[in-house]
């Protein structure tokens, strides 16, 4: 029955059935048919994965992005980080790269931030000489930061199915997204190093730039601050980021209107809603793990195998890379990670180093076609074929895979931070 | 069938609607009351147990009743590789197939979840808020949402029918 219903889900997850369904049906057939499991269980143990209070914080910072994208912070932060280094080889790539690290951290949704910082990027960096399909990938790559930079839904997805502390897993992503930052931007001043760069800003310029900015900078100390000093859950630093968004929004930038705020809440609930759809159907395929004890399994399996390590740091990385070619992040995280966690703990490794080595190899798939969102999404913006943009695939994958070699290979990256925090 | 997929687009269009204003006023809730949960933490040192324990209370009535819009809108998340490399009929087939799928599915679930509403209603457990809520009213949202996920599917399933047995352009020329 077992191999009959994940075969039947591999042929449903290829002719693109929804993957809440694949995961819902597939399990549940297994749990109900073969498992003799009660549909009131699978069902309750759904919601209890869906209700958790730490998942909370997704659509609350996912509303906060919308709130600042339809507010106008979005627009100044881009502005903020050309003033200071649009001047430099490939300047204006690496100011995309800083917004983008920037406003995708708590935008929450990926696609969300392509749209916001490359509709004022895109066309200015074209303008300015640098090849569309260059700049297209550029974009989809700079936005996988998201999944890195605090505060990131990557690791609250990661959190509440490993039960490690939200703030552990803030700080885990802060490192690695700054070596990301650097990589990216050690390829854009390489590859853009002969165009003609825009004029330096003056001090007046750069100031002017930074006060406007202020407001929107200020969200991060808030979120983080407000974490670390102990004073608010991350759901409620989420909440209050929320509420700041408005403010400013409002009363500072004076571009939010009521509507806008109607438009970001229903923007935050269907995108809320296509996460949450996955998240509770994959609980019953964790549940059907859990009943037929397969992480155990595989734990054995591994071991008889004399698997060390580094077998399975690469394994991690070749199966991350392989379904995050077809799969989108979340889904791969209900599907990986419960078994991960427990063959990470069994080798003795830190789980702070699996968020980050799973997050390195799954988000290459943002870029590598067939299902590429994120180049799909930038070349949309970019009023560019997609089908041109493949051809800087794969130097991004390239920078992609070393990356993720880096944080195999220094797992201080993913755990100084927290340690230190601790 | 026209009749029919005439009537399921105007109940779809209410309950898209209707979904909508109840997702987007749980959000807002959400954001106010756990907004509302720090403050009062800071003011009056000790918060209120609504504030934190409604948000995670409502996301099941965010989430599922929207599970049926999100199909017609295409926004669900799908490995989009057979679509890329088809066209035509082709796609029309694998469309009907893939709302077959969610058809059935929508009707196991729609089953099982009412089950499961009525085991809790029976049981008469409540929620752990301040004010005592019965826990099937959180559970009623997953035979709700699949309930809505049963009419989108079906006007989806409907529309690429009678779009793969309309006569194509040389047909009617003949």
């Amino acid at each position: 029955m077992k191999t009959l219903a994940i075969a039947v889900s591999l042929v449903f997850l290829v002719l693109s059935v929804p993957i809440f369904m694949v995961f819902g049906l597939g399990s549940a057939v297994v749990a109900i048919w073969d498992l003799n499991l009660p549909e009131s269980t699978l069902i309750q143990v759904s919601f209890g994965s869906m209700t958790k209070h730490v998942l909370i914080a997704v659509p609350l910072f996912i509303f906060a992005g919308m709130v600042m994208l339809r507010g106008g912070a979005a627009a100044r932060l881009v502005h903020f980080a050309t003033t200071l280094v649009g001047h430099w080889p490939g300047g204006l790539g690496i100011a995309m790269i800083l917004a983008m690290g920037f406003f995708a951290a708590f935008c929450g949704s990926i696609l969300a931030a392509i749209t916001a910082v490359g509709t004022i990027m895109i066309p200015q960096m074209v303008r300015q000489g640098y090849p569309k399909p260059f700049v297209i990938v550029l974009a989809a790559s700079a936005a996988f930061l998201e999944a890195l930079i605090p505060p990131s839904n990557a690791a609250i997805l990661f959190s509440a199915l490993t039960d490690v502390p939200v703030s552990r897993t803030f700080a885990a992503g802060f490192v690695p997204g700054f070596v990301l930052i650097i990589l990216l931007g050690i390829v854009v001043t390489w590859k853009c190093r002969h165009l003609k760069n825009p004029v330096k800003a003056t001090v007046g310029e750069r100031l002017t730039a930074f006060r406007t900015a202020i407001p929107g900078l200020f969200t991060p100390i808030i979120i983080l601050g407000g974490i670390y000093a102990g004073l608010l859950t991350p759901s409620e630093s989420a909440a209050v980021a929320g509420i700041w968004a408005i403010l400013i929004g409002v009363l500072i930038y004076r571009e939010l209107t009521f509507q806008g705020i109607l438009k970001a809440l229903h923007e935050t609930a269907r995108i809320t809603a296509v996460i949450f759809a996955i998240i509770a159907m994959a609980t019953f395929l964790s549940v059907v793990l859990t009943y037929s004890q397969a992480p155990q399994k595989i734990i054995t399996y591994f071991t008889e195998m004399g698997g060390t390590p580094l077998t399975f740091w690469l394994s991690v990385a070749v199966i991350c890379l392989i379904l995050g070619t077809f799969v989108e992040i979340v889904p791969v995280f209900y599907l990986t990670v419960p078994i991960f966690a427990v063959l990470a703990l069994s080798l003795d490794q830190d789980i702070l180093h699996l968020y980050v080595v799973f997050v390195a190899f799954a988000g290459i798939g943002m870029i590598t076609p067939p299902v590429c969102v994120g180049v799909y999404t930038a070349a949309g913006v970019a009023k560019e074929s997609p089908e041109k943009a493949f051809r800087e695939v794969p130097l991004f994958v390239g920078v992609g895979i070393i990356f993720g070699l880096l944080m195999i290979f220094f797992p201080a990256a993913a755990t100084w931070l927290p340690e230190l925090l601790n | 069938m026209t009749m029919i997929l005439r009537s399921l687009r105007a109940v779809n269009y209410i309950l898209e609607i209707l979904a909508s204003i109840l997702s987007s006023t749980i959000a807002a809730v959400m954001v106010l009351a756990l907004t509302l949960s720090a403050i009062t933490r800071y003011v009056s040192g000790t918060g209120y147990d609504w504030f934190i324990e409604l948000p995670p209370a409502l996301v099941p009535w965010l989430v599922f009743p929207l599970l049926g819009p999100l199909l017609r809108s295409g926004a669900h998340i799908q490995v989009d590789l057979a679509p890329n490399f088809l066209s035509g009929k082709k796609l029309l087939l694998l469309q009907t197939f893939v709302f077959t799928v969610m058809l059935i599915g929508a009707v196991m679930f729609f089953i099982a979840g009412n089950e499961a509403v009525a085991l809790f209603r029976r049981l008469g457990q409540l929620m752990e808020l301040e004010i005592e809520l019965p826990i099937w009213w959180m559970y009623l949202a997953f035979p709700t949402g699949f309930a809505i996920l049963i009419l989108f599917s079906l006007e989806l399933l409907l529309e690429t029918l009678a779009k793969l047995l309309a006569p194509t352009p040389t047909e009617e020329a003949r």
